[in-house]
C-alpha cells in the first residue's frame, strides 16, 4: 500500500508544474491518493491520466522506484486486459483544455424495467452520483463487465485510470475526494452517521432476499421478464453463463426461505390452471366449492406470509422515515436514501407475471412507493448522460473468458475462497495456472518419453501379403528390429511351401517416421 | 400377550400363556383341528413343527405396567440417579469441559450472548460443554430448564428444553424483572442488530476460520477437542471452514471479497457502535445491560481477550481504538463474570 502512495505523490507533483487550469483537481487527486491507505479498495493501473507534461511521465517510467507496477501488470495480463495499451499515448497529445481531465465514469449493469440499470448495488450508485456530483461530470457506461472493477462487481467507478469497485466504495472514495463537497453525507451529526452504517446493512441483509426473490428465484419472472431480459443486451454465449450466475447467487441468498418458494410457486401454478380448467370445463370435473375455499385459504396464507416477510424490511423503513421526504429528514438525500431507492426501486417498478411485492407495497406500503416515486424523479431522471464503454472495457468474449479463467481455481474450490489482500486474488490464481501448465508440462514430457519408447521399441510387427494360387494369404509376422534372419525362420517354416525363402520386408521404426531422409 | 393373558376367565395355573398350555399333545390337536375347521381346509402342519411350536414361548417376561399417566412417568423419572441435573438450569453450549465447571465464557459468540444475557438477567444455571448434535434444533446453545417441583410432593415435573429461538421468551417469563425496557422493535435496535450480524460476524469468522492461523492454533482444537483422533478432527474442522466460507460468500454482494474488505467494513461498525454507545453505560441510554448489550459483548470479549494471531489483531486494533467499547466490555466481564 505505502509504494502506491508514492506513486500517487509523485503524479500528483508531476501534475501540479503544468497544470494551472486544473489546480483544484489536483488537490482533489491528493485526497483522492490518501484514500487507498484506509480503503482496501481502490485498484490503480497505470496513470492513462492526459498526460500535461509528457515529460514527467518519461520520468517516472525511468524511475523504477516511482513505477513499481509495470512489473507487476507484465505478470498478470489476465486481470490487466482493461488497461489498454495505447490508453496513454492516446491521451497524450491532447491539447490541456479547461475541460475536466476525465469524465468519471460508472460502470453499471444495464438498464431494465425503466430503470437505468437492473441491479439494486448499480441503481444506488447511479442515484449517489446523480445526487453527489453534477451531471456533467460524470457518464453512465452500460459495459456489463465485472472483470474492471477490482472486487468482481459491478458498480464500479472509473476515474481517470482508477477503478473503484462497490457502492461503499465509490460512496468513500469521491467524498474523500472532492475534499467533502460531494460527501452528501456531511449534514449527518455523528450518531446519524452511526445509524447510516447500520442501515446499509440492514437494508442490504433484508432487502437483498426480497428482490433475489422477487426477480430471480420466483421461477415465473425468472422464466419469462429476467431471464429473457440478460439476452437483449448480451451475446452468444454470454447470454447463458451470466444469467445464470445470477440466478444461481439468488439462489443461495434466499436459500433460508424454501417454505415461502414452494408457497408462491404454489400460488403461481393455481394461477395458471386455471384458464385449463375452464377451457375443459366440459371434460373435467369442475372444482368444489370445498377445493375452491381451500385454494383460496391457501392464497391468503401465502399473502399473509409475503406481507409479513417484507414487512420485516418496510416496518422499521416505515417508522424510522415518518413520512420525510428524506432517510434522516433534511433537505437533501443521503447515501441510506440512495441505497434505498436502488433496492425498493426493483420491488416498485417491475411488472412481473407474479406480482406479489408491487402488489403488496402499493396496497399496503403507499407511502413508501410514494417516497421512492420522488426520489426516483429526482435521482433517476432522464437527465443521465449514457456513453459507449470504450475498447478496453467492453465486455468481449475474450475478456470474459479470461476472467472467468482467472476465477476458475476458486470456483472450483481449489484454492482458499477468500485471500487477505487483493493482490492475492491474482496471485493465487497465477500460482494455480503457473502450477497447472507445471503439470501439463510434466505429462507432456512423460507422455512424450512414453511414445518415444513405444515408437522406438525394437519389437515390431509385419504384415506379409502373399499370392498363392489364386488366394491371398495374409500373415503377421513379429521380430526384433533388424534381426532378419530370425524373422525369416519363422517365416520361412510357415511357408515352406514356397520355392525361395526371400527375408521378409522389415522396416526400421525410423524410416517410418522419415528420420533417416 | 401377557396383559391380556390376566383378565382371561380360566388362566392356566401355570404362569404360561393359553397357547404355551397347549403343550399337552391334546390341547394341541383341538387348537390346531378348530383352525382347520374355521379355514375350512385340510391342512395339517408336518409333526415335527407341531412339535417345535409347541415348545413356545419358552419364557413369558413379567407384565408391563398398564399405560402410564404422564404423573406417574415423572415420578420414576425424577427417582433416577441423575437427578440433580433437572435441579437446575442448564444452558448447553461450546465450552471446553474445565471452562464449563467455572461458567466461564464459551468460545463461541452465539451461545456467550446467551450466556451473558442470563448471568445479566440473574437466571441461575450451570453450563454443560455440548455440541451441536446434542442439541434438539441442531444448533446451540440451548438451555434445559429446571424441574418445576410438584405442588405438595417432592418430586418434579418433566423438564422443559428450550431451544435458542425460544429463549429470549423463557427468560421474560421466569427470571426477575429488568430496568431494561429497550424495545427491540425500534428501527434502530433492528438496523444495529444486523450490523453485528453482518460486518462483525463476517469479521469474526473471517479471523477465526478462514485466518489459518487462528484456525489451527484456536478455533480447530477447541470445536474438536472431543474428538481427538487424527482424521475425524481433520474432516470436521474442514467442513466447518467450508460452512464459514460458504456463509461469507452469500453474504456478501460482490464476488471478489478479500480479507481485507471484511476488516474495513468491521472497522466502521465498531466505529458505528461506537458513536451509539457515546458516553453511555450501556447501549440505548438504558438503566440495566440488556441483550443488545449481551451480543456486543460476545464479540467484544472474545476478540480483546483471546490471543488472535495474523490478521486477526487488525480486527481487535479497529477494537480497540474506541475505548468506549473496550470499557463496555470491561464493565460486563467484571460485573457477570468477575
Amino acid at each position: 500500500m505505502r509504494r502506491k502512495r508514492t506513486r500517487f505523490e509523485a503524479r500528483g507533483q508531476s501534475l501540479q508544474c503544468t497544470s494551472r487550469i486544473i489546480a483544484p483537481d489536483v488537490e482533489e487527486r491528493e485526497k483522492g491518493a490518501a484514500y487507498p491507505a484506509s480503503g482496501g479498495e481502490v485498484r490503480s493501473t497505470v496513470p492513462a491520466l492526459p498526460s500535461y507534461d509528457i515529460h514527467a511521465n518519461d520520468r517516472l517510467r525511468r524511475d523504477p522506484g516511482l513505477y513499481p507496477e509495470t512489473g507487476e501488470r507484465t505478470k498478470f495480463p489476465t486481470t490487466g486486459h482493461h488497461i489498454h495499451p495505447s490508453a496513454s499515448s492516446h491521451d497524450g497529445p491532447q491539447p490541456s483544455s479547461d475541460e475536466s481531465p476525465s469524465m468519471i465514469e460508472l460502470h453499471v449493469w444495464n438498464r431494465a424495467f425503466g430503470l437505468p440499470s437492473l441491479d439494486p448495488e448499480c441503481l444506488a450508485a447511479i442515484a449517489f452520483l446523480s445526487a453527489a456530483i453534477p451531471q456533467d461530470l460524470w457518464v453512465l457506461v452500460e459495459s456489463n463487465n465485472v472483470s474492471i472493477s477490482p472486487n468482481g462487481a459491478l458498480p464500479a467507478l472509473k476515474d481517470g485510470s482508477q477503478y473503484i469497485g462497490g457502492f461503499d466504495s465509490i460512496v468513500s472514495y469521491l467524498s474523500s475526494r472532492s475534499s467533502g463537497r460531494s460527501d452528501i453525507d456531511r449534514n449527518l451529526s455523528e450518531i446519524q452517521k452511526a445509524q447510516a452504517t447500520a442501515y446499509r446493512s440492514f437494508i442490504r441483509k433484508t432487502c437483498l432476499p426480497i428482490t433475489s426473490l422477487s426477480l430471480y428465484v420466483t421461477s415465473k419472472n425468472w422464466v419469462r421478464i429476467t431471464r429473457p431480459l440478460y439476452s437483449t443486451f448480451l451475446r452468444f454465449p454470454l447470454q447463458y453463463e451470466i444469467p445464470h450466475s445470477h440466478h444461481a447467487r439468488a439462489i443461495a441468498a434466499t436459500s433460508h426461505l424454501s417454505s415461502l418458494i414452494r408457497d408462491i410457486a404454489a400460488e403461481d401454478s393455481n394461477a395458471i390452471s386455471q384458464p385449463f380448467s375452464t377451457a375443459f370445463a366440459g371434460l373435467t370435473a369442475s372444482k368444489t366449492d370445498e377445493q375452491k375455499d381451500a385454494e383460496k385459504g391457501e392464497k391468503i396464507t401465502t399473502r399473509v406470509k409475503l406481507r409479513n416477510f417484507l414487512a420485516d424490511f418496510l416496518d422499521p423503513i416505515r417508522e424510522k422515515l415518518n413520512r420525510e421526504k428524506y432517510f434522516f429528514g433534511g433537505s437533501s438525500p443521503t447515501s441510506v436514501d440512495c441505497l434505498l431507492l436502488g433496492y425498493m426501486s426493483l420491488l416498485v417498478y417491475p411488472d412481473l407475471p407474479s406480482p406479489w411485492a408491487k402488489e403488496i407495497i402499493h396496497q399496503e406500503f403507499a407511502d413508501l412507493v410514494r417516497y421512492v416515486d420522488a426520489l426516483k424523479k429526482a435521482l433517476l431522471g432522464d437527465g443521465i448522460d449514457r456513453k459507449e464503454p470504450e475498447e478496453a472495457d467492453r465486455l468481449t468474449f475474450s475478456s470474459w473468458v479470461a476472467n472467468g479463467a482467472a476465477d476458475i481455481p476458486r470456483r472450483m474450490g481449489w484454492v482458499d475462497g477468500i485471500p487477505l489482500e487483493e493482490e492475492d486474488w491474482q496471485k493465487q490464481s497465477s500460482s494455480f495456472w503457473v502450477a497447472l501448465q507445471g503439470i501439463v508440462g510434466l505429462v507432456a514430457a512423460a507422455g512424450g518419453i512414453f511414445a518415444y519408447k513405444t515408437l522406438t521399441s525394437s519389437e515390431v510387427e509385419v504384415e506379409v501379403q502373399e499370392k498363392i494360387g489364386d488366394a491371398e494369404v495374409y500373415t503377421t509376422a513379429r521380430a526384433e528390429v533388424g534381426d532378419a534372419s530370425a524373422a525369416g525362420t519363422r517365416s520361412v517354416n510357415e511357408f515352406s511351401e514356397r520355392e525361395t525363402a526371400e527375408p521378409l520386408p522389415i522396416f526400421k521404426v525410423e524410416d517410418m517416421l522419415g528420420l533417416r531422409l | 400377550m401377557a396383559s391380556t393373558s390376566a383378565p382371561l376367565p380360566s388362566p392356566p395355573q401355570s404362569s404360561r400363556t393359553p397357547r404355551a398350555s397347549s403343550s399337552s399333545p391334546a390341547a394341541a390337536r383341538t387348537q390346531i383341528s378348530t383352525d382347520t375347521t374355521a379355514r375350512g381346509t385340510s391342512f395339517r402342519p408336518p409333526r415335527f413343527i407341531r412339535v417345535l411350536f409347541d415348545r413356545f414361548p419358552i419364557y413369558i417376561y413379567p407384565t408391563d405396567p398398564v399405560p402410564m399417566t404422564a404423573r406417574e412417568f415423572q415420578t420414576t423419572l425424577s427417582k433416577q440417579p441423575k437427578d440433580d441435573i433437572y435441579g437446575t438450569n442448564t444452558l448447553y453450549v461450546f465450552s471446553l469441559p474445565g471452562d464449563a465447571q467455572n461458567c466461564a465464557p464459551s468460545f463461541n459468540p452465539g451461545c456467550l450472548k446467551w450466556q451473558t444475557y442470563l448471568k445479566i438477567r440473574g437466571v441461575g444455571f450451570c453450563i454443560e460443554s455440548s455440541s451441536n448434535h446434542a442439541s434438539p434444533t441442531g444448533s446451540l446453545p440451548f438451555l434445559i430448564a429446571e424441574a418445576a417441583p410438584i405442588a405438595g410432593s417432592s418430586e418434579r415435573h418433566l423438564p422443559k428444553t428450550i431451544p435458542v429461538s425460544k429463549l429470549a421468551q423463557w427468560v421474560e417469563d421466569n427470571a426477575p424483572g429488568s430496568v431494561n425496557q429497550t424495545n427491540p422493535d425500534t428501527p434502530d435496535y433492528r438496523a444495529f442488530t444486523s450490523l453485528i450480524d453482518t460486518s462483525i460476524r463476517q469479521a469474526w469468522l473471517y479471523a477465526l476460520y478462514i485466518d489459518s492461523t487462528n484456525f489451527k492454533a484456536q478455533t480447530k482444537p477447541r470445536y474438536t477437542y472431543s474428538t481427538p483422533i487424527w482424521p475425524v478432527n481433520y474432516f470436521l474442522g474442514l467442513q466447518m471452514r467450508q460452512a464459514a466460507l460458504d456463509n461469507l460468500k452469500i453474504n456478501t454482494e460482490v464476488s471478489k471479497i478479500t480479507g481485507r474488505m471484511i476488516y474495513l467494513r468491521a472497522k466502521e461498525a465498531w466505529a458505528a457502535l461506537g458513536a451509539l454507545l457515546g458516553g453511555q453505560k450501556w447501549f440505548f441510554g438504558a438503566q440495566d445491560a440488556g441483550i443488545f448489550d449481551a451480543s456486543v459483548f460476545a464479540y467484544t470479549h472474545l476478540i480483546l481477550n483471546q490471543d488472535l494471531e495474523g490478521s486477526g489483531q487488525d480486527l481487535r486494533a479497529g477494537l480497540e481504538t474506541h475505548a468506549n467499547l473496550v470499557n463496555h466490555e470491561r464493565r460486563i466481564r467484571s460485573t457477570w463474570f468477575g
